[in-house]
């Protein structure tokens, strides 16, 4: 007697060949404002991971809106990128020495020059990733060196900062506020190391 | 065509490039702010295929059909950090803010309100786990800058309607100040009272 059989191999292939065509049908379908997305996305609610209390002055805010053109491991990437940045000084690390009866001498300590990521949308976006040896085949860059590419990008920055004088005038700026914050005490004459 | 691919291939390859090729746009603002506190907030986001039970429009079902048909898994978790900042702006701060008793050894502060702020977030991401295998593709820079992208919405709603963020951070800057000033004023022989807008 011959077995009952639903799927035989012959029908098997002509009900895959059925899937793969209704779905390239309802992918190819023209639609219009469906825009969501094709992957499932999970994201959990936001996590306080550390509050950390300081006292630093910032005298100085840095916005640029930057692309990125890096080759990490044979691999390139094209990327815009909105950068937000500070330049700031500890306060706790001021020296505070007297000189006299009536008179400080405040030297400020070294600055930190911090670049961050904007949080505005479309802060940044990839434009391109390819593969420098094989351009003709498809390139996937992976989290760390993108994360390499990134690094890179914030360190030449940073250089920047120095190199077009930001960090010159943010100094100039918070000596500036000091004098003007310290001179309002009564009878205390300040003075500002270099 | 699998000997074009080769001759593409040994070409001379570009050195590892640092530079931008865009000229970039650059704002440089003065200011006087005092930063007390700063939070640092983790988002973490999945990226994962779609399967039938999670789609809702007509071509997410038919790439679901098309994922149930691919061999393998394709699963990926990030996070990164973002920062949140309580600072006083100086420039508010009046003439007249500090009242000293010379005679008494005492002295008055008036602050202006502690303020927050988004200062920015990591470029970097963290790569929590990854597990791509089977006949499944990698997960892209792309898909990842659109996952950070929604993690980035999400965390400024969240941060815009629960007041606890900068609740936090407010009365940490403010116990900050008030240690920090006390503690400087008592150096030099007064004691301080401080206040704030």
């Amino acid at each position: 007697m011959k077995p009952f059989r639903i799927f035989g191999t012959g029908r098997m292939l002509v009900v895959l060949i059925i899937v793969i065509l209704a779905a390239a049908v309802v992918l190819l379908w023209p639609s219009g404002a469906d825009t969501a997305p094709m992957t499932k996305r999970t994201i959990t609610e936001a996590r306080v991971k550390q509050i950390r209390e300081m006292v630093r002055l910032q005298s100085l805010e840095i916005y640029e809106e930057t692309s990125m053109r890096d080759t990490v491991n044979g691999k390139g990437i094209f990327a815009t990128v909105r950068l937000t940045g500070t330049v700031s000084y500890d306060l706790e690390k001021l020296r505070i020495d007297s000189i006299g009866r009536d008179s400080i001498r405040i030297t400020l300590p070294p600055e930190k020059v911090e670049l961050l990521e904007s949080t505005e949308p479309g802060s940044y976006r990839v434009v391109d990733v390819w593969d420098v040896r094989h351009p003709l085949l498809p390139a996937s860059l992976s989290a760390s060196e993108e994360n390499t590419a990134k690094t890179r990008l914030v360190a030449r920055k940073q250089r920047l900062a120095y190199d077009r004088g930001y960090v010159r005038e943010a100094r100039a700026g918070a000596r500036e506020t000091l004098q003007k914050l310290f001179s309002t005490f009564p009878g205390l004459y300040i003075e500002l190391a270099p | 065509m699998l000997s074009f691919l080769l001759l593409c291939g040994c070409r001379n390859s570009a050195p590892e490039a640092d530079a931008t090729a865009v000229p970039s746009v650059t704002d440089v603002r003065k200011v006087g702010k005092l930063v007390l506190a700063e939070m640092t907030v983790t988002k973490t986001g999945t990226i994962e295929d779609l399967k039938y039970s999670d789609a809702t429009t007509l071509r997410q079902k038919g790439q679901a059909v098309l994922n149930s048909l691919k061999i393998g898994d394709r699963k990926g978790a990030y996070s990164y950090d973002t920062y949140l900042r309580a600072y006083i702006d100086l420039s508010q701060l009046p003439d007249n803010a500090l009242n000293v008793d010379t005679a008494a050894h005492t002295a008055s502060l008036r602050l202006p309100r502690i303020v927050t702020e988004t200062a920015g977030r990591d470029p970097q991401l963290r790569e929590e786990h990854y597990r791509v295998t089977g006949l499944r593709s990698d997960i892209s820079a792309a898909e990842r800058a659109q996952l950070k992208e929604e993690m980035n919405t999400m965390l400024r709603t969240e941060i815009e309607k629960n007041p606890r963020f900068s609740q936090a951070l407010t009365e940490k800057g403010r116990q900050k100040i008030t240690s920090y000033l006390t503690g400087l004023f008592s150096d030099y022989g007064y004691t301080l009272n401080v206040t704030f807008e």
